[in-house]
């Protein structure tokens, strides 16, 4: 309605005065946009949403993979919906099914109070999502400075349109006693190292395997940091200009070619759980997961929590990139409660609270703000700092450029993966020039637009 | 046919045909079936075994994964204990049953109007009817979220069972089509001159010599129903209300996580009902298709 209205009365001469005076102070002095931070926004002013009593609150969220964190999270949230006299629904679905479920409520203009958005959702259901600047501003004078790539998809064109939830972190894990069996003594600090290791390993017989088909989880969160480590990227940061056709693509794939050809083996029929299985099967000797193989070896299987440990990201010659699950919640603009929501999003991101959970979560979830490093859980178990050191090399796919709905489709085209995986395919033989050609005419299809 | 039997194997020296002996027989009868059964029933058993196997087992590979050393009830308490798998079960099966019998009576009408009733644009209609089953469901379920939105069905049964006979129907009807068409119009028409009217030629005729279509369209509806999935994952929330496809994925399914005794459970008990419909109305099935016209 407010666009509609816009849209036929124009521009008004105050509100053309006004865009135009700060655009003009914002060339000419950027340093005072940059001191109008988050630090400094409107913390002071905030206003606290007040829950209504007799409401009722739906949130939507996936299915994760710790039950007694997602019973933990209902227990909390209806707690508080107890003491406020709201009604609190919590639905959850498996990962997958979390999208179609988003989808069709948007499309309805109706559903769940609160979707839990993955990735970067809020970019591509920016018109479903309101502006919850105001209470992330709250959480950030509680809580600290927001994580960059929550921070990176929460926010669009300088909007909140989801509070920060919580980080799954992508790290690996690997079996001890092949390792040293294969004489590695550790676990590989580089892209290069890994593919010395890889080779020893498969002389055991136990490879190191990792998918390079469409899982949405650990294809994604393998091959975008490789590609990032050697250079590569999919676009510029002004994400427009189609950038995958370079030297440094070309580099990241003959790193994986060499370590395929070396004993890294990849497994383009496997999705997600496919690796959990495998390790879990004694099959393989290592492979990039969340921390749920880790997790429930130690809680449930008990066959090689002894030998097993986690590792963070090896680097590549520009640096170190991860790439994490990212989870945070929006407010939908069709709650009829939505102050109420947002007043329970708060109350569930209070420190106390939310140490509470990640406790209960066993290191599976990292926390979104600064108050949240150092969580004693890692702590408790040094196998799991793991996890927490892949957070802050963590990046979003299509980075560089900042999230848009163009990297979220070129995300769930799996455009990256596939380049990779054609360059793998016969043992590591694939045309290079033909996956690199395939993947810039997917990409510039869609960033190149108009 | 004839240039088939012609060809016969005989024995050297005793002149018998080897296709009657029990070797024979056993190649080209037995062998097949048996291969048939070992490809539509290793599924089965692998939910059955899987069911029974214990955490540790279910992950160790040292051994056959196709027997069951320790068996185990553990999943199935977990199943009935831990989650609604009864509600779901209860819930599959009454969406299943009012939207095939809803899918069956307006398929019967449309059926039979179509391929009794002259009227112009009849085989288009027909034609129509079955391009509608073409369209997926994939691309229907945004619409029809709008429609139930609109209807306040969200999470209520009511809505899959309106939205199920929206590609039930279109296929029932092309069957019963197909159907209709094959009972000898001369019947009916020797009912209308003995004063019958349409809905009685229909009803006392047409429709008792339908019913091996009838009950295959039943059979068709029902195990679409039954399993159907998206339109029970867009349209209910709450736990009690979901339908075993979508339960058992949602609750028993954690992250990357597949929790394989409890699924392979709830598949196993969820196939049940299903396969034992079609072991019943198998022999049904046959009995009509003897039954016909000719037995006037």
């Amino acid at each position: 309605m407010t666009q509609g209205n816009r849209a036929k009365s124009g521009w008004s001469r105050r509100e053309f005065l006004k865009t135009a005076g700060v655009a003009a102070a914002t060339i000419a002095f950027p340093e005072i946009i940059i001191s109008c931070g988050p630090q400094s926004s409107s913390t002071p002013t905030a206003t606290i949403p007040k829950p209504r009593k007799g409401a009722s609150i739906r949130l939507l969220q996936w299915t994760s993979f710790v039950k007694p964190a997602d019973d933990e999270f209902v227990r909390q949230a209806q707690e508080w919906g107890a003491a406020n006299g709201v009604t609190v629904a919590v639905e959850k679905v498996t990962g997958d099914q979390l999208q179609p479920k988003t989808a069709a409520a948007v499309e309805a203009g109706s559903g769940p109070d609160i979707i839990q958005m993955e990735y970067a959702w809020p970019q591509l259901y920016t018109d479903s999502c309101l502006d919850v600047s105001n209470e992330v501003n709250i959480l950030i004078g509680k809580l600290g400075k927001p994580d960059p790539v929550n921070e990176a998809f929460c926010k669009v064109n300088g909007v909140w349109r989801a509070i920060p939830y919580t980080i799954v972190p992508n790290a690996w894990t690997y079996r001890t006693d092949y390792f040293q069996q294969a004489g590695v003594t550790s676990f590989p600090k580089t892209w290069d190292e890994l593919t010395t290791a890889a080779g020893k390993l498969k002389a055991t017989g136990k490879p190191i395997s990792q998918t390079d088909g469409h899982a949405y989880g650990d294809s994604l969160t393998m091959w975008n940091p490789v590609l990032w480590g050697f250079g590569g990227k999919e676009v510029n940061a002004d994400g427009k200009t189609v950038a995958i056709n370079s030297k440094e693509t070309r580099d990241a794939i003959r790193w994986a070619q060499g370590a395929v050809k070396a004993g890294l083996v990849v497994h383009p029929e496997w999705l997600d759980p496919d690796n959990n299985q495998a390790y879990h099967a004694d099959r393989i000797s290592g492979t990039l997961n969340g921390a749920s193989i880790y997790i429930r070896e130690k809680i449930e299987f008990h066959h090689y929590t002894d030998v097993t440990n986690n590792a963070p990201m090896p680097s590549g010659p520009k640096g170190t990139f991860a790439m994490n699950l990212i989870f945070n919640h929006a407010v939908m603009k069709w709650s009829p409660d939505a102050e109420t929501a947002k007043a329970m999003l708060l109350a569930l991101m209070e420190k106390d609270s939310y140490l509470k959970w990640t406790t209960v979560a066993s290191g599976y979830n990292v926390g979104p703000f600064d108050a949240f490093h150092n969580d004693p859980i890692f702590a408790a178990d040094p196998k799991l700092k793991a996890f927490e050191d892949v957070v802050a090399p963590g990046k979003w796919p299509g980075w560089p450029a900042s999230p848009s709905k163009k990297t979220a489709q070129s995300q769930t085209q799996y455009i990256v993966a596939d380049m990779f995986a054609k360059a793998l395919a016969n043992g590591g033989t694939g045309d290079i020039e033909a996956a690199v050609g395939a993947a810039e005419t997917s990409l510039k299809a869609i960033f190149e637009r108009p | 046919m004839a240039a088939v039997a012609r060809v016969k194997v005989r024995r050297p020296g005793t002149g018998r045909v080897i296709g009657d002996r029990f070797v024979g027989r056993a190649l080209r009868i037995y062998l097949p079936l048996l291969v048939m059964l070992v490809v539509t029933l290793f599924p089965f058993y692998w939910m059955a075994i899987t069911s029974f196997k214990s955490a540790s087992e279910l992950f160790d590979f040292s051994v056959s994964p196709l027997w069951v050393r320790e068996p185990t009830l553990d999943w199935y308490r977990h199943l009935f204990t831990q989650t609604n798998f009864p509600r779901w079960a209860f819930n599959t099966a009454i969406v299943a049953i009012a939207s095939t019998l809803i899918s069956l009576f307006c398929s019967i009408l449309a059926g039979y109007s179509l391929a009794r009733l002259r009227y112009r644009g009849a085989d288009t209609i027909g034609w129509g009817i079955f391009v509608t089953y073409l369209v997926p469901p994939t691309l229907l379920f945004l619409p029809l979220t709008f429609v139930i939105r609109e209807l306040h069905l969200f999470n209520n049964l009511w809505a899959l069972i309106l939205t199920y006979p929206t590609f039930l129907i279109p296929f029932c009807t092309w069957m019963l089509m197909g159907f209709f068409k094959g009972i000898p119009r001369e019947l009916e028409e020797a009912a209308l001159v003995d004063g019958a009217t349409r809905i009685q030629a229909m009803v006392r005729i047409a429709i008792p010599l339908a019913l091996p279509g009838i009950l295959a369209a039943a059979l068709f509806a029902f195990t679409l129903s039954w399993n159907e999935f998206l339109y029970a994952l867009i349209f209910m929330n709450d736990s009690l209300v979901k339908t075993i496809p979508v339960g058992v994925t949602q609750e028993l399914i954690h992250g990357d996580e597949f929790f394989w005794g409890e699924l392979m459970a709830a598949a196993l008990l969820g196939s049940v009902p299903v396969a034992v419909l079609y072991s019943f109305f198998v022999d049904y099935f046959v009995a009509g298709m003897t039954a016909g016209a000719v037995k006037g």
